[in-house]
């Protein structure tokens, strides 16, 4: 079980690589994509200032991770694709693939995974959680794809994860485990984060009414409501990193799977995703020493009871860990 | 040009034929939305005219997923009263796509049986692959949670400004669905058709695109759609709520939101929150662009939904 770090930049390598980091994910945006579409049209999930500034840079990064014998992975999990931005894609697969020694690509449109297939069979494909591959039927479709690797969404559960181990044989699978949730599922989500995360909750008020009929509200009702709507946005609080908070001993808040790591390495888990590209670079650091922590506990063969105590006293946030609400997995 | 009425629940399935006439279960927003659609079909194409199709089932929410013998009375339904018949599937977590698979069988079966078509409207790749792979002779559409457009009422409407970079406007009104790679992706399933929401931005629909069935659908877009539902939880612990399996009761069928933006001021379109889904609702020029653009596609379909759509 590997840990996947985010990467923004060469000078992150080192850091990460250090402290735990086994494999890495970034993104980069070609200048002549932006000038062409604008920085409003991004080429995977991010916007484009979250990924690499350059090739050269990004080739430098490769060069400083093989020292590690870590690989980068890069992101192409845009929605979609429309038909002639194809061109520009298979040029930079084939030139990340040959020229900057990239070894995998997180892909989300089938479409872009059959071009690939075709015009650069070389290159690995990871399937993006943005494909929603969360039922057998689409492991087993991407499996027939040829893909290494897919990532779970975060909304599957751990009882959820055997059926799909299985289905998935020899193809790894990644699943979520700290930082920035999803309130919506991410493939079914149509909004853009350049207007700012449409779940935020501060951006909106929630009036209920009946859905059935013209009946009106009764007082219980409002009362029932306006309570489900407040542990609604306590819930989307600790989706969206509990504010972005940082806590008082200088660790990222946010949705966190730690707990479950004993439990994921039983069922077969091949890689454990920190997300936040776009973070800040001490963020990350924290991130991945406090997965790397509970990692050791599990290599070291503990218990699921001393590792869950273990990562509770990492975190230490007892209330929010608590509150069940900040959990990837319940 | 072709009609169908989307039905998310078997009591509504009685208001289909008349689907202009008021529905006592509609609330204000629905009924209102209701009035607006049928003015202006017919001040485009003059009369109303009777479905052809019904479409059952929630393509949101897993949780309406209905009972295999609730999917045979809506078919009988259907076809007694001269009409085609799509079911329409959400995407599905590994204990519902089981559950699909049955209703699959019996569709597949009433096929055998009739010699009649039935179409899958699907939302799931998962629930595509197992349909072209264990029943090729369900008719394949691929539904709109599968149609990747942008579709966020907050920004929108600025995506067609006369300022805005062309290549970046085509973007946003176009769909990947019809890229030669993704044709090459659905050439061996037995697709005979595509669903889309009409964009607040635009859509950009060739003839040369649109040789298949093309649904567009009224008078609710989809925004967002999910596990964590505003209601399902309600009587869930709160540490409970949110993730995983909800125990739903349909509460979704009972409570609604208005979604009222505090910051995009601008907005053009309401949102509103029905159990995971969030939704824009058309407003008259939405509907007006969305219905004269079917006018001009070979084989295009209406599709208008009585309810909000969960």
């Amino acid at each position: 079980m590997n840990i996947l770090a985010p990467l923004g930049a060469k000078e992150e390598v080192e850091m990460l690589a250090e402290s735990g980091a086994e494999e890495f994910y970034c993104g980069i945006t070609p200048m002549e994509w932006m000038e062409k579409y604008s920085p409003g049209v991004w080429i995977n999930r991010r916007n484009p200032y979250a990924g690499f500034p350059s090739f050269k840079d990004l080739k430098e990064a490769v060069r400083q991770a093989e020292n590690y014998e870590i690989p980068i992975f890069l992101t192409l999990n845009a929605p979609y694709y429309m038909e002639k931005q194809y061109p520009m894609l298979i040029d930079l697969i084939k030139r990340c693939t040959e020229e900057v020694g990239i070894k995998a690509f997180i892909v989300s449109d089938p479409g872009l995974m059959v071009a690939m297939k075709n015009k650069v069979p070389e290159a690995a494909i990871h399937v993006s959680s943005l494909a929603a591959p969360m039922n057998t039927g689409s492991i087993e479709l991407y499996k027939q794809m040829q893909v290494e690797r897919i990532v779970l969404p975060r909304s599957v559960q751990l009882n959820e994860i055997p059926a799909l181990k299985e289905a998935a044989g020899d193809v790894e699978l990644e699943v979520f485990i700290l930082n920035d949730g999803c309130v919506y599922e991410e493939s079914f989500c149509m909004t853009t984060h350049s207007a700012g995360a449409f779940c935020s909750q501060s951006q909106w008020d929630y009036e209920p009414f009946h859905s059935d009929g013209n009946k009106v509200l009764s007082e219980k009702d409002f009362k029932i409501l306006n309570d489900q709507v407040n542990d609604y946005r306590e819930f989307v609080w600790f989706v969206n990193d509990c504010n972005c908070q940082i806590a008082n001993d200088g660790l990222p808040l946010g949705p966190c799977g730690l707990c479950s790591l004993g439990k994921l390495e039983k069922m077969g888990v091949d890689s454990l995703k920190v997300v936040g590209r776009e973070g800040a670079p001490y963020r990350k650091l924290a991130s991945v020493q406090m997965v790397k922590a509970v990692i050791d506990q599990v290599r070291a063969q503990a218990s699921e009871r001393e590792i869950e105590k273990t990562a509770r006293k990492i975190r230490n946030q007892p209330q929010y860990c608590e509150s069940g609400l900040m959990c990837y997995y319940r | 040009m072709k009609f169908a009425v989307a039905v998310q629940s078997i009591r509504d399935l009685k208001f289909v034929k008349e689907p202009w006439a008021p529905i006592d279960s509609q609330n204000d927003i629905e009924a209102e939305l209701q009035t607006t659609f049928f003015r202006i079909w017919q001040d485009t194409f003059g009369e109303v005219i009777s479905p052809d199709r019904i479409i059952f089932g929630s393509e949101f929410c897993q949780y309406r997923l209905p009972a295999a013998r609730v999917v045979k009375k809506a078919l009988d339904y259907c076809w007694e009263n001269g009409m085609d018949f799509s079911f329409a599937t959400s995407y599905v977590h590994e204990e519902k796509f089981k559950q699909l698979a049955d209703i699959l069988s019996l569709l597949d079966e009433a096929i055998q049986e009739s010699e009649k078509r039935i179409e899958v409207i699907v939302n799931d790749w998962g629930v595509y692959y197992y349909t072209k792979q264990n029943f090729p002779r369900l008719d394949i559409i691929i539904g709109r949670l599968l149609n990747k457009s942008i579709r966020d009422p907050r920004v929108a409407h600025y995506y067609n400004e006369s300022n805005a970079p062309e290549e970046g406007k085509d973007f946003f009104k176009k769909t990947g669905l019809f890229s030669e790679p993704f044709r090459q992706f659905l050439n061996d399933g037995k697709v005979s058709g595509f669903e889309f929401d009409q964009l607040i931005q635009g859509n950009s629909l060739s003839e040369e695109e649109a040789k298949q069935t093309i649904g567009l659908h009224f008078p609710f877009g989809c925004v967002a759609s999910g596990s964590a539902c505003m209601v399902g939880f309600i009587d869930s612990d709160k540490a409970d709520k949110f993730r995983g399996d909800p125990e739903c009761k349909q509460q979704c069928q009972f409570y609604v939101f208005e979604l009222k933006n505090k910051r995009h001021l601008d907005m053009k379109n309401r949102v509103f929150q029905k159990g995971n889904t969030a939704f824009y609702s058309h407003d008259s020029g939405l509907v007006k662009t969305g219905l004269e653009s079917l006018q001009t596609i070979e084989n295009a379909r209406a599709v208008y939904s009585l309810r909000l759509p969960v």
